[in-house]
C-alpha cells in the first residue's frame, strides 16, 4: 500500500481542522528548545512542530501512563488520540511495546487505547547528537507501523498511506490531495538522505552495532560495566524516558474502596524485584547498570522478535551522570 | 585635548623654551598616535563595520522585468551604489555560481530575489542564495505569488514541452527533438536544467524573509525597502514590503457608486473615448482586479483606463484571491435571470487567466493535479 500523495500548505490546515473535529490531536510544540506532546487546540495549531525530532516523553507516556488505576473497566476518553508527528524511533518502540502489552497476555487498556488511536508519523529533519537510530537498524523517517506518514517537503507534505484506516483519514479530501512530481520526489529523497548522514555524522566515532549489541552476553563480567556505571546516580531516569522500558509495578491500595494502582518500575533502583526479607537478584549498581543494556540488545529481542533499542537517545539526553549508552557499547563492541 | 589648554597664545609665548619643547614634542607624538590609530581601524575595519552590506539580486522563472524596475529607481540607483556592494546580479554583471558557492555562509547581507521556481537551477540556486544570506526578500510577484509563469500550472512539464516542441502551429519539428538534461557532444557533454512539473513560489520552497510583490514592484515601493534595509528599520520577519494596507480600490481616485452590470469588456472591445475617465471601471464593464488587490501601485493601471491586473496579490486576509474576485465579480451583474447571468459571465473569456493572473502557484487551486 504504498499510496503517495502531495498535500499543500493551504489544504493541510483544513484537513488538520476536521481531524481535530473527530479525534483528539496530540502533536508536538516546541517549549524551551525541546518538542513535547500536547493537545491541538485552535490556538497552537499553527505552531505544530512537524520536521526536526522526536519529543521529549516517548509514546508510552500516553498508553502505560506513569501511574495507572488498573481497576474496573477500561476508560477512554471521548475522543479517540490522534498523534501526530510520532516519529520512526516511536513507531518502533511500539512495536516492543505491542508485544509485551499484546500477545499472549493481552492488557485490556493498552489494547483499547492502542486500537482506537491513530498514528500519523513524519520525518525527522534535524537529529540530535544523541541520535543513533541508523546504528541500531533504523532510520530518521518511519517505513511501517503508521497509519499516515508526513514528510515535510518544502511548505506541503508528501503524505504515505500506510493503512486503511490511514486511508480513511483523508477521505473527503480527495480534491486536495495531489500527485507526488518528480522534483518533490526528488527533494524528499534529498532531504531524507541528509537527515541520514546527519545522524551518521554525530556517529562516526562509535563502533557498535545492533549485532554486536546481541552478543553482548560475552561481556557478562567484563570491568567496563564497573567502570562506566561510576557516574550512575541511580535516578531511573533513562529507563522512565526509554519508549520501551515496561516493566512496572502493582501497589494496592485501599481507601474507600480496593484499588490497584499501576505506576513505572525502573530496574536501577536498588528496590526493584526485591523480594520479601531483603533479597535482590542485582544487589551491586554494576549489575543493575549491566542488566539496562542486556534487557535491551539481548532478552528483548530473544522474547520479542525486536531489539530493545531504538536509538531515540533520550536516555542520553536524560542523564544526571552524562553516561553515554554509545560509548559503553563502543567499549564492549 | 591636549592642545586646548595652550590655545591662549600670549600664555605659550611666556613659557619657558623647554616647556614648550617638551609640549610640542608630545602634540606630535598624540598625533601621530592618532593617525596610526585611525590607519589601523581602516585597515581593521575593511569587510567588518565599515563594510558596505553586499547585496545579490537573482533571476530565476521571470522576464527581467524586476531588474528593469530595480533600475527604474532612476539616479536613487547612485545612492545605491554608495551604500552597497552588489555581488551577484546576472543580468549586468557576470559572476559565477562558484563564486557564490565560495562564499562564506549568511555573508550576502540581502537577496533580492526574483522569478518563480521553474527549474532545477532555480530551485538550486534559491537554496544556495538561501544559505549564503542573512535576510531574503522574494522580489517581485513571481517570487511571491507565482504570477505570469505560475499559469502554467494549469497544465504541467510534459504538456508544456509538448506544445512547444510538437504539436504547436509554428513548430516545424518532424523528429520531435527535445531539450535534454544532458547532451553528448564532442569533448565533453552539455548540461540543460530540467524543468519542474508545476511553478512554484520562492516561499513554497525556502525560508523567506520579506515578501515584496508586484509585476514589477513599483520604483517608489523599491526605494522604501532599500531605504528600510539600509537604515536598519525593517518589520517582522514574514512580513509584505512595500506595499499599503488596504486595496486598490481604496488608492484609486475614480468615483465609486452601487454596481450593476451588464455586459464585461474585455480591453480591447471597448474605445478609451467611451470610457469616463471619473467613474470606476468595473460599473462600466471593464473587469478590475482592485476589489480584492493588496495596495501599494498607487492604482497605476485604473490611472490609464486599465482594469486593476491584480499584480500586488491579494490584500490582507484574502486567502484565495480568485476566489474573492469571482465572488465580487458575480455580486455585480444586474440580473436574476439564470440564462443572461450565463450569457453575461460567458463574457469573461479567461476567468483562472483574469483572477489568478497573479497568484494560481500560492492559490488554493495550486496546480493542476
Amino acid at each position: 500500500m504504498a499510496e503517495k500523495y502531495y498535500i499543500g500548505k493551504a489544504h493541510w490546515k483544513s484537513i488538520l481542522n476536521t481531524w481535530m473535529e473527530k479525534y483528539n490531536v496530540i502533536a508536538p510544540q516546541k517549549e524551551h528548545g525541546s518538542l513535547y506532546m500536547v493537545p491541538v487546540t485552535a490556538e497552537n495549531s499553527q505552531t505544530i512542530v512537524y520536521d526536526e525530532v522526536r519529543a521529549v516523553e516517548p509514546m508510552k507516556h500516553f498508553f502505560i501512563p506513569p501511574l495507572t488505576d488498573v481497576t474496573g473497566a477500561v476508560k477512554t476518553g471521548d475522543k479517540p488520540w490522534l498523534f501526530l508527528g510520532v516519529k520512526a524511533c516511536g513507531i518502533t518502540a511500539l512495536t516492543v511495546l505491542d508485544q509485551a502489552f499484546g500477545g499472549d497476555f493481552t492488557d485490556p487498556r493498552y489494547e483499547k487505547l492502542r486500537e482506537e488511536s491513530l498514528i500519523v508519523s513524519t520525518d525527522c529533519a534535524h537529529p540530535l547528537e544523541t541520535c543513533f537510530c541508523t546504528k541500531v537498524g533504523g532510520n530518521p523517517y518511519p517505513v511501517k507501523g503508521f497509519d499516515l506518514n508526513l514528510s515535510k517537503v518544502w511548505d506541503g507534505f508528501v503524505v504515505e498511506v500506510g493503512s486503511l484506516r490511514g486511508k480513511e483519514l483523508l477521505e473527503g479530501h480527495d480534491r486536495s490531495l495531489k500527485e507526488v512530481v518528480k522534483e518533490e520526489a526528488e527533494a524528499l529523497s534529498k532531504i531524507r538522505a541528509r537527515a541520514v548522514r546527519e545522524v551518521e555524522d554525530f556517529n562516526r566515532n562509535f563502533g557498535f552495532s545492533a549485532e554486536s549489541g546481541t552478543a553482548l552476553f560475552k561481556h557478562y563480567s567484563s570491568d567496563f560495566w564497573k567502570k562506566d556505571s561510576e557516574n550512575c546516580v541511580e535516578c531511573g531516569a533513562c529507563t522512565h524516558v526509554c519508549p520501551t522500558c515496561h516493566c512496572y509495578f502493582l501497589d494496592d491500595v485501599t481507601k474507600k474502596e480496593f484499588v490497584k494502582l499501576r505506576g513505572w518500575d525502573s530496574c536501577q533502583y536498588s528496590g526493584y524485584a526485591m523480594t520479601a526479607g531483603g533479597g535482590t537478584p542485582r544487589p551491586k549498581l554494576a549489575e543493575r547498570f549491566r542488566n539496562r543494556y542486556l534487557c535491551k540488545f539481548r532478552y528483548l529481542p530473544a522474547n520479542y522478535d525486536a531489539l530493545g533499542c531504538t536509538g531515540c537517545g533520550r536516555c542520553i539526553a536524560a542523564c544526571q551522570g552524562r553516561i553515554d549508552m554509545r560509548e559503553t557499547l563502543h567499549d564492549l563492541k | 585635548m591636549f592642545t586646548m589648554q595652550h590655545s591662549d597664545q600670549g600664555e605659550e609665548e611666556n613659557e619657558p623654551y623647554y616647556q614648550r619643547l617638551i609640549h610640542a614634542g608630545l602634540n606630535q607624538a598624540f598625533s601621530v598616535l592618532e593617525s596610526l590609530f585611525f590607519i589601523t581601524l581602516t585597515l581593521y575595519g575593511r569587510g567588518r563595520p565599515m563594510a558596505k552590506p553586499k547585496f545579490a539580486i537573482y533571476w530565476a522563472g521571470s522576464c527581467g522585468g524586476c531588474e528593469i524596475a530595480f533600475l527604474d529607481i532612476r539616479e536613487k540607483i547612485l545612492d545605491v551604489d554608495k551604500a552597497v556592494d552588489l555581488v551577484f546580479c546576472p543580468c549586468i554583471m557576470d559572476t559565477k555560481y562558484k563564486d557564490i558557492e565560495a562564499m562564506k555562509d549568511g555573508e550576502i547581507d540581502v537577496c533580492l530575489f526574483n522569478g518563480s521556481i521553474r527549474n532545477e537551477e532555480n530551485l538550486h540556486i534559491a537554496e544556495l542564495l538561501r544559505k549564503k544570506s542573512k535576510v531574503m526578500v522574494a522580489y517581485g510577484s513571481c517570487a511571491t505569488e507565482g504570477c505570469v509563469p505560475g499559469l502554467g500550472n494549469l497544465t504541467n512539464a510534459e504538456e508544456i514541452q509538448k506544445y512547444a516542441f510538437e504539436t504547436s502551429p509554428s513548430t516545424g519539428n518532424p523528429d520531435k527533438i527535445r531539450p535534454r538534461a544532458e547532451t553528448k557532444v564532442k569533448g565533453g557533454k552539455l548540461t540543460l536544467p530540467v524543468m519542474c512539473d508545476y511553478v512554484r513560489t520562492l516561499g513554497q520552497v525556502i525560508d523567506v524573509d520579506y515578501f515584496m510583490p508586484g509585476c514589477p514592484p513599483v520604483a517608489d515601493q523599491i526605494w522604501a525597502v532599500i531605504e528600510a534595509v539600509l537604515t536598519n528599520a525593517l518589520p517582522p520577519k514574514g512580513s509584505v514590503v512595500g506595499v499599503n494596507p488596504k486595496t486598490v480600490c481604496d488608492e484609486c481616485d475614480r468615483e465609486k457608486n452601487e454596481k450593476r452590470v451588464k455586459r464585461f469588456f474585455r480591453p480591447h472591445e471597448v474605445d478609451p473615448k467611451d470610457i469616463d475617465p471619473n467613474l470606476c471601471l468595473l460599473e462600466q464593464g471593464i473587469v478590475c482586479n482592485g476589489p480584492a488587490t493588496r495596495a501599494g501601485c498607487g492604482a497605476l493601471c485604473p490611472q490609464v483606463n486599465l482594469g486593476c491586473r491584480g499584480c500586488y496579490g491579494p490584500a490582507e486576509g484574502i486567502e484565495d484571491m480568485g476566489g474573492k474576485l469571482a465572488g465580487s465579480i458575480a455580486s455585480v451583474i444586474d440580473s436574476d435571470d439564470p440564462e443572461e447571468i450565463e450569457r453575461i459571465v460567458s463574457q469573461i473569456v479567461d476567468p483562472v487567466g483574469t483572477f489568478y493572473r497573479f497568484s494560481l502557484p500560492s492559490s488554493i487551486l495550486g496546480r493542476k493535479v
